[in-house]
């Protein structure tokens, strides 16, 4: 197939062979991290923006190392420094931006939309780094190519997703991703953090951890997102440890082949123990290294759509 | 309209010749490495290498994709797929027999060239084109060459191998 999408805003609108051609695409940049010369000439005299209006680390640094490795000049604009603290309009920050000669900007916002609110408004292509509790589709694209990677396939595999899917928006990018793969989508978390409708996605709700446990191929456990939590849906950490949290006591009824995921940063015994962590079944490490592939894919495939 | 040009006991003999130059062209070598550019030229380059190894060379071998390297990467289409280049062994040092199935511009050696160099600085890059069709448009010229075959310009030149294609030939459409 060839690619034709000027942007990339979520992984509900992509199509299985879309999703499918970004993994093949990014197996091919894979190799490039490899070399002595960690770069190809591919995206030479093109301009990244990464335009973050949240805190984040590891996916501005992936997307920053992505498009270098890519030979794209990249500025980082966070919202601190921006004059949206001076009461510009998101719109117009985008504009002003834009204006310098943008060909792609990276945007993560607060607000479920504000990628497809700027890809409508710009003529750069726009990739969401994340949007309110909406998507995250390279978090999730990068999660699909790990799985397909430590699995051999994607196909009937039984996929859990633990903890606040309510707020989780890589639990939506994986959910329909992953189905549209043939892949089965499991969540558990606590009854205030599972959203009631959540079925409607597709997803199946398990009440208890420990059966999740025992049917997946895979457990993905998310991080618990103190900084979302207006309100108290937990009666406490160690509570919620207990119940949801992922230890080498609740690892021994798991399937001897299954692996462990977690999107970062970790809470370390919170939700996800030190030992499984570090453990021979975690890919959490590997799930970083694949972001930088995948996003070297992504940008690589809407810098093309002219 | 397709025409054939050459068959497969012709792709046969002449990649046997071109073996019989290589060795006598790099006769003090120790290591060879043979680099076929994807896709025709890896499968050209697979087959020069086992007859390389029959006469008894030390021989590697890779194959370069250079999608990421052409001059013309953003003139629109969209985005196809594209193979991983595949470079086992450090060139530093080493001679290398690049291997194009069909050379016209020049412009995908010269991406293949620079593609090669960032993984390391080899000691000498030899050309071979088991076609050259001419029309050369970058100052680029082959070191063993196959054949030489005159084709219209608004003709497509193609080398078909059994491996992808189901037969060896060479064929004008």
């Amino acid at each position: 197939m060839k690619w034709t999408r000027k942007h990339l805003l979520g992984l509900e609108d992509l199509s299985a062979e879309e999703i499918m051609h970004v993994l093949e695409t990014a197996d091919s940049f894979k190799e490039v991290s490899t070399r002595s010369i960690k770069k190809v000439p591919a995206l030479r005299g093109k301009t990244v923006v990464t335009l973050f209006f949240e805190p984040s680390t590891r996916t501005t640094t992936s997307f920053g190392l992505a498009a270098r490795r890519l030979s794209a000049d990249v500025i980082s604009v966070g919202g601190q420094m921006s004059s949206s603290v001076k009461g510009e309009t998101l719109v117009d920050t985008a504009r002003n931006v834009e204006a310098m000669g943008v060909d792609i900007m990276v945007v993560r916002h607060q607000a479920a939309g504000a990628p497809l609110l700027l890809s409508q408004k710009l003529d750069c292509s726009v990739v969401n780094a994340g949007d309110g509790a909406h998507e995250h589709p390279t978090q999730g694209l990068l999660d699909i190519y790990t799985i397909r990677e430590m699995c051999g396939k994607l196909e009937g595999l039984k996929v859990g997703i633990v903890g606040d899917i309510t707020h989780s928006r890589v639990a939506r990018s994986d959910i329909w991703g992953l189905q549209k793969l043939g892949a089965e989508v499991f969540v558990t978390g606590p009854a205030t953090l599972v959203p009631k409708d959540i079925d409607k996605l597709g997803a199946t709700v398990i009440d208890d951890m420990d059966t999740l446990v025992e049917t997946c191929d895979v457990i993905n456990m998310l991080r618990i997102q103190f900084e979302r939590q207006e309100e108290a849906y937990l009666p406490s950490a160690r509570e919620y440890s207990r119940l949801f949290g992922l230890n080498a006591k609740r690892m021994q009824k798991a399937k001897p082949n299954v692996i462990i995921m977690h999107p970062g940063p970790i809470n370390r015994g919170l939700e996800i123990s030190p030992e499984v962590a570090d453990g021979n079944k975690s890919v959490i490490l590997r799930q970083v290294t694949n972001g930088l592939a995948v996003r070297m894919a992504v940008l690589y495939l809407v810098a093309g759509s002219e | 309209m397709t025409k054939s040009r050459k068959d497969a006991a012709w792709v046969k003999a002449t990649l046997e010749r071109l073996a019989q130059e290589i060795l006598a062209a790099t006769a003090n070598e120790s290591a060879l490495v043979v680099v076929g550019i994807r896709t025709r030229g890896s499968v050209l380059a697979e087959r020069l290498a086992a007859s390389l190894q029959t006469a008894g060379r030390e021989i590697a071998i890779g194959h370069v994709d250079v999608t990421l390297y052409r001059d013309d990467i953003n003139n629109g289409g969209g985005r196809k797929a594209i193979g991983a280049s595949d470079m086992p062994y450090n060139p530093e040092g080493k001679t290398i027999i690049l291997v194009d199935d069909v050379l016209s511009t020049g412009r995908t050696v010269r991406a293949a060239i620079t593609e090669i160099m960032d993984f390391g600085r080899p000691a000498r890059i030899l050309l071979l084109a088991f076609i050259d069709r001419g029309g050369r448009e970058l100052p680029i010229q082959p070191d063993f060459t196959g054949e030489t075959l005159k084709v219209a310009v608004d003709k497509k030149l193609q080398l078909r191998v059994k491996e992808i294609d189901g037969e060896d030939a060479v064929e004008e459409e």
